[in-house]
């Protein structure tokens, strides 16, 4: 695949963007850099970390995550994060617009550099508006190694760099600082994505386990959950002790400015009035703690083989290629377990006589957060591209928008999860016309393993222009992992009487 | 009757993810805005329509207000630029640069929906003096309930954070000092974020 081509998928996936959520960063107003860290970093520092920004949910093309440099000083300066240094390497987009900054960008006519700033701003940026996780991976440092890495990163707190989103971007330069300070030599991809970094060797060999912070919606879920139900309509304030008050804050916050949740100026000084209180009281809240956590993330790119059976008789190589940042047959533990972002995929049927696409997509998320209560986050999934349906005994490629919402529950801890969705998809049906798909389906993840799980999935598309209202489409998937990068996947689908078959052996790849 | 009725549905879920990019209701918005000087002037079309503290239905699409006051730069507070060039920056880029020349003539963040504080840029004052203030205030407005916490446990990283940018020693003393402060504020985040800027000027 040329360079060029890849180029005009990143044009597509964005334009995408463009037209789907186009409001999210209504909270940013202003939202820049102001004080940055001017000093030159002084190499005498305690701890490095490789800062992983998990998937941007609202952005397609930042759903690879976005990664940064952190800087623990010596520990008689402070052992505050907030008030760490973040080096992080950007584009400088003033006086672009949006579809310039985009169109620059692909062409690499961007200029970035590092900036220096507190570690509270980039908390702020990702676990608060973005609703990222923040995974800080220690980098072990030889002091001499120190040395040099203070050395780069000095050496170009004042130039400039050529930006380009492909190879030019935060992953290319991170790598590069770190390669330099290994003493190791760097060489440029034609795509350098944030987990190729931490799985890169040179650099993995150094990493430990990181640190964890969970992004503010996950942290605050359950109590938004308990709060909608019980207290915040009427919260009985003098039952509340000086803990729960802080969650019934918090609580407020995230609704008002996250939900956009209006309240009326009784309740607004009602919250005053508790901020009041626990200013004077005691409490063991924790919020946005440091933990030490496990973390797996696998290659970008994967090709699967397989072999394909249809009842029809036909025997058929079915091969999928795909770039994303995690799908339900990757290993059950990578990272994100239940957001499956895929950026590029194309799933084609190869026979003697002729080529089928199967499943195609500029762009795929589906986020599943299953939770043990009934009011739990919301489910969902949106794409751009097609799947094949059973239309009138045919098999058809309906390619369009895919949207769907649902909910997802804890049946059996993390061991099985259903979720209930609605889907519904304006496409155009192959050899047919636009149509409307309407599918509600019922989706159950069993996680038997961290190596094995399964995937039971009961469906019902109806066609808008179709008398049909009763096909309902059983799905069985099953997923051996051998390796983080290497499984086995079997899928068995059983629709209107027809069947299909398939299994065989994926790898996760390296761009 | 089955069929139309999960059509229905249908097109009721894909409106609704349609309007998610609608966050606020109807042909206008509540805006309010808060600025650091009192009495500031608050502009639509070269029209005073209000002064800070501002709290009127503005309607949409008019989304570029002025914010003037002597002796200080004006300011234009725009209600949809948010959605660009930050939102493009952040795409693949995980952020853009930041500019001094954003500060110019001064700069506004949103604290809560549709609420804006706006930091005018005081005539003659000095770059470094005026980030400072900017900064110490935001921290103050978006952490207030953080920091309510950690005053009541009398310490805690954003008590600290907060006592760094207002340019003190994080001890006890400070700590009395952001504690009264607060106090006089009675919680609200506006006031509170007037009385810690204060310490800069001390």
């Amino acid at each position: 695949m040329s360079i060029r081509y890849l180029r005009w998928v990143l044009v597509l996936i964005s334009t995408f963007f463009l037209f789907t959520y186009s409001a999210q960063a209504q909270n940013i107003i202003g939202n820049k850099k102001s004080t940055s860290i001017d000093e030159p970093l002084d190499s005498d520092f305690n701890q490095l970390y490789l800062v992983f920004a998990g998937p941007y949910p609202a952005s397609p093309s930042s759903a690879f995550g976005h990664l940064f440099l952190l800087v623990e000083p010596k520990g008689g300066d402070t052992s505050n994060p907030q008030l760490w240094r973040a080096i992080n390497f950007a584009a400088d987009v003033e006086g672009h617009s949006g579809i310039s900054t985009l169109y620059n960008g692909l062409i690499g006519n961007l200029e970035g550099s590092f900036e220096h700033l507190p570690f509270y701003k980039k908390i702020r940026d990702y676990s608060y508006s973005e609703a990222r996780d923040l995974w800080l991976f220690p980098i072990e440092l030889t002091p001499k190694e120190k040395h040099r890495f203070a050395n780069f990163i000095n050496s170009r707190q004042d130039s400039t760099s050529q930006y380009r989103f492909s190879d030019k971007n935060c992953a290319t330069y991170i790598s590069k600082s770190l390669h330099y300070s290994f003493d190791e030599p760097f060489e440029n991809k034609v795509f350098v994505l944030p987990q190729d970094v931490i799985s890169d060797g040179f650099i993995n060999q150094r990493l430990s386990t990181p640190l964890w912070i969970q992004d503010i919606e996950g942290q605050l879920g359950e109590l938004v959950s308990k709060y909608e139900l019980n207290n915040l309509a009427n919260p009985n304030l003098d039952s509340l002790d000086a803990t729960e008050k802080v969650h019934f804050l918090k609580t407020y916050e995230w609704l008002y400015n996250n939900r956009s949740i209006r309240f009326d100026a009784e309740k607004k000084e009602l919250i005053r009035k508790l901020r009041y209180d626990i200013a004077q009281q005691e409490t063991d809240y924790e919020f946005n703690q440091l933990e030490s956590k496990e973390f797996d993330i696998h290659h970008p790119a994967r090709i699967g083989v397989n072999y394909f059976y249809g009842d029809d008789s036909s025997n058929r190589l079915l091969v999928d290629t795909r770039l994303g940042l995690h799908g339900f047959s990757d290993k059950a533990n990578t990272y994100p377990k239940y957001d499956y972002i895929d950026i590029f995929r194309i799933r084609a049927m190869v026979s003697r006589s002729e080529v089928l696409m199967d499943e195609f997509w500029i762009f795929h998320q589906s986020s599943r957060q299953p939770k043990s209560e009934l009011n739990n986050p919301l489910s969902w999934s949106l794409g751009l591209g097609g799947d094949r349906f059973l239309y009138e005994g045919q098999s058809l490629m309906a390619l369009g928008i895919y949207s769907a919402v649902g909910k997802s529950y804890s049946i059996l801890d993390d061991l099985w999860s259903s979720s209930m969705i609605l889907s519904a998809n304006p496409t155009y049906l192959e050899k047919h016309t636009w149509s409307l798909i309407v599918n509600p389906k019922v989706e159950n993840r069993i996680f038997v393993s961290q190596n094995v799980k399964g995937m039971v999935e009961v469906s019902n598309p109806i066609f808008l222009q179709s008398n049909e209202v009763f096909s309902p489409r059983l799905n069985f998937n099953g997923v051996y992992s051998i390796t983080d990068n290497i499984y086995f996947t079997s899928e068995i689908e059983w629709q209107s009487k027809q069947v299909r078959v398939l299994g065989g052996i994926n790898f996760n790849l390296s761009l | 009757m089955t069929k139309r009725l999960l059509l229905l549905c249908g097109i009721t879920i894909s409106l609704f993810l349609a309007s998610c990019v609608t966050l606020t209701k109807g042909t206008s918005q509540l805006v309010t805005i808060n600025s650091n000087v009192e009495d500031a002037g608050v502009y639509l079309n070269g029209a005073q329509i209000g002064e800070t503290p501002f709290a009127q239905e503005i309607k949409k699409g008019k989304d570029a207000l002025v914010i003037k006051k002597e002796g200080y730069k004006s300011h234009t507070l725009s209600l949809s630029k948010s959605l660009e060039p930050i939102f493009w920056g952040n795409i693949i880029t995980g952020g853009t640069l930041g500019s001094i020349t954003d500060f110019a003539t001064g700069a506004a963040y949103s604290y809560s929906p549709s609420s804006y504080q706006v930091e005018l840029y005081k005539k003659g004052e000095g770059q470094e003096a005026f980030l400072n203030r900017y900064e110490l205030r935001k921290y103050a407005l978006l952490n207030i309930t953080d920091i309510a916490v950690d005053l009541g446990n009398n310490g805690g990283d954003h008590l600290e954070t907060l006592i760094t940018l207002a340019d003190l020693p994080y001890n006890q003393q400070s700590i009395d000092l952001i504690q009264s402060k607060f106090e006089t504020s009675n919680g609200n985040e506006i006031v509170f974020g007037k009385e810690v800027v204060k310490l800069l000027d001390a």
